[in-house]
């Protein structure tokens, strides 16, 4: 049996199967310890003159911020392997980062998608125009969601992979720029629960918040490596002409093969 | 001194080209006024709008002005099928995007300077030197970061086969810093917001620089032969 392509590039640099276990162990362990540990606190808006407490909404918190986090590490993955796609030139940098902005929508609507139920509940809409913060990440959602359209409008090979890589990369400016944007700005009414003058998390807030965290990290990381396998295999030979890096050919007989034929090699199996 | 010449010699090339045949920038042009008389006839049925609305009002006709513009950038060299030679000539990559730059900015100045004239003249101007000041600062400074990022959007969707439809798809995210920054200096000018003046052109300087030198190192990145 001719052996499969599959370079050392798919190896994965986290296991998958500890990221996977992690995922699905403390994601559930936070939301249960969100519902019947942590207590609730009063959260102030930025102004500094409402201070409201929500009990049920306020659970959303170990939710939506985790997520919007994980939201923000995919992008920063996809925009980190566009630098280094545009350093080395390996496809797998290319999939990699079309993986880390592929995640970051999946993310990035769940966050969108939560924050909307935390708006209806706290103010009584599903969004809220003048918070800003809620536009910004919005702004985020539609600058990535335009890779896509950018992506597949052109023909797979090294010109589209270059393209992707720098609007990958331009996120990275487009984050920090849209928070200072936010900052100057005057209007403001997203609760602020972390601040300078330090936080008004309790221990057990903080024990669960930080299990949310470390839980949709670790899908994060699981789902790009899930994602990055895929790819891989569909363009090196699978059927998914769309991904075939230029120079590959696919197999005549269309067989679907399996990186389990080098499985020294590859090492991670989806 | 010798990588000057490149940006320069673009500028002068492009910009006699549309100074003696306006077609694009006159479509664009009458594009603005248009919107600008929509938009005057729109808004509160002809009365006089409020702050906000004042506020937002010129950036919509100078944010769609802009977008316009940049679908132009590279228009010229891909209709002739010189955009090719022009990667092949022996000159720097950043000095071309630099000359792009420098053209879309000519343009964007002229046009903006039009459009808020006429804005100025439907919708009423603030009142005070400093207030108008501050809004020709904030149309200024917006106009270079609406060039950079105008010629950065054209150059990354060169290759791409929608790419009319693409621009506005990527522009408009990368402009809305902008927007919210611009925006909240003209509502200050108008008498609106408590934010700071001096941050929010600071501010506007910033993304301009920014997109600059993100467009100077992109560039070379995406023009492959």
């Amino acid at each position: 049996m001719q052996p499969v392509f599959a370079p050392r590039t798919t190896r994965a640099r986290v296991s998958p199967r500890l990221a996977a276990a992690l995922a699905l162990v403390l994601v559930p362990l936070a939301l249960v310890l969100a519902f019947v540990w942590a207590p609730t606190t009063e959260i102030g808006l930025i102004d500094g003159t409402s201070r409201m407490q929500y009990d049920f909404p306020q659970k959303i918190f170990y939710l939506h911020v985790p997520i919007a986090m994980a939201a923000y590490l995919c992008f920063a993955a996809g925009a980190w392997n566009g630098v280094l796609y545009l350093l080395k030139e390996r496809e797998d940098y290319d999939v990699r980062s079309y993986a880390g902005v592929h995640s970051g929508m999946v993310f990035g609507t769940i966050v969108l998608l939560t924050g909307s139920i935390w708006a209806k509940v706290a103010w009584g809409t599903w969004w809220q125009w003048q918070d800003r913060q809620l536009l910004v990440f919005l702004t985020l959602y539609l600058f990535y969601g335009a890779y896509f359209v950018l992506r597949f409008s052109m023909d797979a090979g090294r010109a589209r992979a270059r393209v992707s890589a720098v609007y990958a990369v331009l996120g990275v400016a487009l984050v920090p720029l849209s928070f200072l944007a936010i900052r100057i700005a005057d209007t403001l009414i997203h609760p602020i629960v972390l601040t300078a003058d330090g936080d008004r998390l309790t221990g057990p807030m903080w024990a669960t918040f930080g299990l949310g965290v470390a839980g949709f990290a670790a899908m994060a990381v699981w789902m790009l490596q899930l994602e990055t396998v895929g790819k891989l295999r569909a363009s090196r030979g699978y059927g998914c002409d769309e991904e075939r890096p230029a120079g590959v050919e696919a197999p005549a007989d269309g067989r679907a093969k399996t990186l389990s034929s080098t499985s020294g090699e590859a090492g991670v199996h989806a | 001194m010798s990588w000057l010449r490149t940006p320069l010699a673009i500028a002068a090339h492009d910009l006699g080209r549309e100074l003696r045949r306006p077609v694009a920038s006159s479509a664009v042009l009458l594009f603005g006024v248009s919107s600008l008389v929509v938009l005057r006839v729109a808004l509160a049925g002809g009365a006089k709008p409020d702050d906000s609305v004042l506020a937002g009002a010129l950036w919509i006709v100078l944010v769609f002005a802009a977008l316009v513009g940049a679908a132009r950038a590279w228009a010229a060299e891909r209709e002739d099928g010189a955009f090719d030679a022009l990667l092949a000539a022996p000159a720097s990559r950043t000095a071309i995007h630099a000359g792009k730059v420098l053209v879309a900015l000519a343009t964007t100045l002229v046009l903006d300077a039009v459009l808020v004239g006429l804005y100025l003249a439907l919708f009423g101007a603030p009142h005070g030197a400093g207030n108008i000041a501050l809004l020709l600062a904030s149309v200024v400074l917006a106009a270079g970061g609406f060039s950079t990022v105008g010629v950065l959007v054209a150059g990354l969707g060169l290759r791409a086969r929608s790419r009319d439809l693409l621009g506005p798809a990527m522009f408009l995210p990368l402009a809305l810093p902008l927007v919210i920054a611009a925006v909240t200096a003209s509502l200050h000018a108008y008498g609106g917001g408590r934010a700071e003046p001096g941050q929010l052109l600071l501010f506007l300087a910033a993304y301009d620089a920014t997109f600059l030198v993100a467009g100077l190192a992109a560039f070379p990145e995406l023009a492959v032969e």
